[in-house]
């Protein structure tokens, strides 16, 4: 397993961000197992996005690993592969679409005290009115405004029937 | 059941389908989850926790309907329960107790209970003492079978075993024993036919059918003789003697095997997992003779095996064979031959039957086997084609007229006591020569008089219960000869 450096977390915030890397460590495997002879550096600039390979010829600097060294590149980047599939997801059900400083801001919060390498996995569901739905390693927080309205309702509803008998 | 959204408020655990091989789900979350816990899945489907390890928990789905991958799963925190009420009896319904027929709607069960119950232990169980009428003569006289008792039904496919079973719980249910029949993995249309039979018998009031068929998911086939024997307990504590039928655990333990072999286990015998033993013994134990209530009542469970080509030595049948107390071995060689029953006396088995029965009913056993055993032997000189001497001849004679005496049509029952009667007036020769090839029909008339004429029935159960053996029992009848070659007549 390889550490996952500050660069590789910062892309892998988010789910999508997370899956898109995952993809892009894929493709650059399946280069290197089809092109034996070609290095790392080409497929980086042609199959896989500007940030992501930035990421990766950074951390590969600071591990000393030669770009043409085709072996520890490969493990390096199965290393990395394996590293990020342990991450934990964290699913946030909102009622809006959040912006993209708000999720930045939540997930570094979010980091210091759960996980430091969590990712956040965002969906929409208007008919949560308000507040959000925090789904982490199989517990079901809901905090959003619809169930509080709920309950307030079965209480209330109680106590009027309890009033009228 | 409360929906997926009741559930996933008040558990506020959630799972995810990670993966899906037939109906076995992986799922990743529900931290909490227990083995043999329910969970619902958001499409309603319902399923049930085989394994768990570290990573994710394996459920097994009640459903043929498919679930996505990604779809959430929440836990209830119950086991498997099934309503159970007295609505249950003259329905077909499935192994999560709904009915089967969609025009027909049960009334909200009285009481919830897990279907996989622990036994009850030796201080709840009582020496089997009573016996259970088949209306069988052949399996009566020959295999009784006491109340309680768990004796394997076995044979070929097409032998009978199925005739002898619906004549078993026809008889049984018209004298008040509440049955259940549990229809393992068997055709819609043979589902439907069970049914109407015991309708026209008008005895389906007294009958639960617990069935699935052969489109159902392996999931809730497994289940099917755990909801019966669930159902039995239920009419068990509320006083009533059960016969249970499991028409048949070799597709049970074949549904088990496919759960299992999707599930990964390691396979051992016949790809049999090396559970199945405890998973059919921990259904059979729960039969028996129990003292509930200050009242003894029982379980009485005929469970069936097919066997392949006459060969009973098989892995599923021979450990059936070793957890119940005896076995009726339908052999198709005979069935073949035209005898009706097609059940072999000599490689039946009974444990507890025979001390359920009088000592008439002994000694005619020990009559009948003897003259049986000496017939078999002297059938082997036919074939020699030599002048047999009178003794042979004799025996062979006997044997034969036993064997017509045993011969049975589906349609017909005999109560037990006609059973000693009639074997008794046929070892007296009441039936003479002329009048042997009515014997027959002469004997079922005999028995429909039994049942609708008080005085006979009360001259045949004077004159058994006052006869301490077979041979006080047939100087008695010498005595009343005359009435009964007037029944004959």
């Amino acid at each position: 397993m390889t550490q996952l450096s500050p660069k590789i977390l910062e892309l892998t915030r988010t789910h999508e961000q997370y899956l898109s890397l995952m993809t892009d460590i894929d493709l650059l495997l399946s280069h290197m197992f089809q092109n034996t002879t070609a290095t790392i550096e080409d497929s980086l600039v042609n199959h896989v996005g500007q940030e992501t390979a930035q990421a990766i010829k950074n951390d590969l600097q600071e591990n000393n690993i030669e770009l043409s060294d085709h072996d520890q590149v490969k493990n390096y980047l199965e290393g990395l592969k394996e590293s990020l599939s342990e991450s934990k997801i964290l699913h946030l059900i909102l009622p809006i679409d959040p912006t993209f400083q708000f999720l930045t801001e939540i997930s570094v919060q979010l980091r210091k005290k759960i996980n430091p390498s969590l990712v956040i996995q965002v969906s929409r569901d208007p008919l949560i009115v308000g507040g959000a739905i925090v789904i982490y390693e199989g517990r079901y927080y809901n905090q959003s405004l619809s169930r509080k309205i709920q309950l307030n309702m079965s209480k209330y509803s109680k106590r009027s029937v309890n009033a009228s008998l | 059941m409360k929906d997926f959204d009741f559930y996933l408020n008040q558990t506020e655990e959630i799972g995810f389908v990670e993966q899906i091989r037939s109906t076995i789900a992986y799922i990743n979350g529900l931290p909490s989850v227990r083995p043999q816990e329910m969970v619902i899945f958001e499409n309603g489907i319902t399923g049930q926790v085989l394994s768990i390890s570290p990573h994710n928990c394996e459920i097994l789905v009640f459903s043929r309907s498919k679930v996505a991958v990604g779809s959430r799963v929440v836990r209830t925190g119950n086991f498997l329960e099934i309503p159970l009420s007295l609505d249950l009896l003259g329905k077909v319904v499935d192994p999560l107790c709904h009915s089967l027929d969609k025009n027909v709607v049960l009334k909200e069960g009285s009481e919830l209970r897990t279907i996989d119950n622990l036994p009850l232990g030796i201080n709840s169980r009582r020496k089997i003492k009573n016996n259970l009428e088949t209306g069988v003569t052949l399996v009566d006289l020959l295999v009784p079978i006491g109340k309680g008792q768990r004796e394997l039904v076995i044979g070929d496919r097409k032998t009978g075993k199925t005739t002898f079973l619906r004549q078993t719980v026809v008889n049984q249910s018209l004298n008040g024993t509440i049955c259940v029949y549990a229809a393992i993995g068997k055709k819609m249309a043979d589902i439907k036919e069970l049914e109407s039979y015991f309708q026209e018998h008008q005895c389906l009031k007294n009958i639960v059918i617990v069935a699935t068929n052969s489109q159902d998911p392996p999931g809730i086939t497994f289940l099917t003789p755990y909801t019966a024997m669930t159902i039995a307990e239920y009419f068990r504590d509320l006083g009533n003697d059960v016969l249970v039928v499991l028409d048949d655990l070799t597709t049970h333990a074949k549904f088990y095997r496919e759960i299992s072999l999707l599930a990964r286990r390691f396979p051992g015998r016949e790809s049999y997992p090396g559970d199945i033993f405890y998973v059919h013994s921990r259904l059979l134990e729960r039969a028996g003779n129990f003292f509930i209530k200050e009242k003894e009542v029982s379980i009485t469970c005929l469970p069936v095996a097919e066997s392949l080509e006459g060969d009973i030595t098989g892995y599923i049948q021979t450990n059936i064979m070793s957890i119940t107390d005896g076995h009726v071995f339908f052999d198709n060689d005979r069935f073949i031959k035209g005898q009706r029953p097609a059940i072999n006396p000599f490689l039946s088995v009974t444990r507890v039957g025979s001390q359920t029965q009088s000592q008439v009913r002994k000694d005619i056993h020990r009559e009948i086997m003897s003259v049986l055993n000496l017939y078999e032997k002297s059938e082997n000189f036919i074939h020699f084609s030599s002048t047999l001497i009178e003794s042979t001849k004799l025996s062979l004679n006997t044997g034969e007229r036993i064997l017509k005496f045993l011969s049975q049509e589906s349609s017909q029952r005999f109560p037990t006591n006609v059973q000693t009667i009639l074997f008794s007036m046929m070892w007296l020769n009441y039936w003479q020569d002329s009048n042997e090839e009515l014997m027959p029909s002469a004997m079922f008339k005999i028995a429909t008089s039994y049942l609708e004429d008080k005085s006979i029935s009360t001259l045949f159960d004077e004159l058994i219960n006052s006869s301490e053996n077979f041979n006080v029992l047939l100087g008695k009848m010498e005595q009343n000869k005359s009435k009964f070659i007037k029944l004959i007549s």
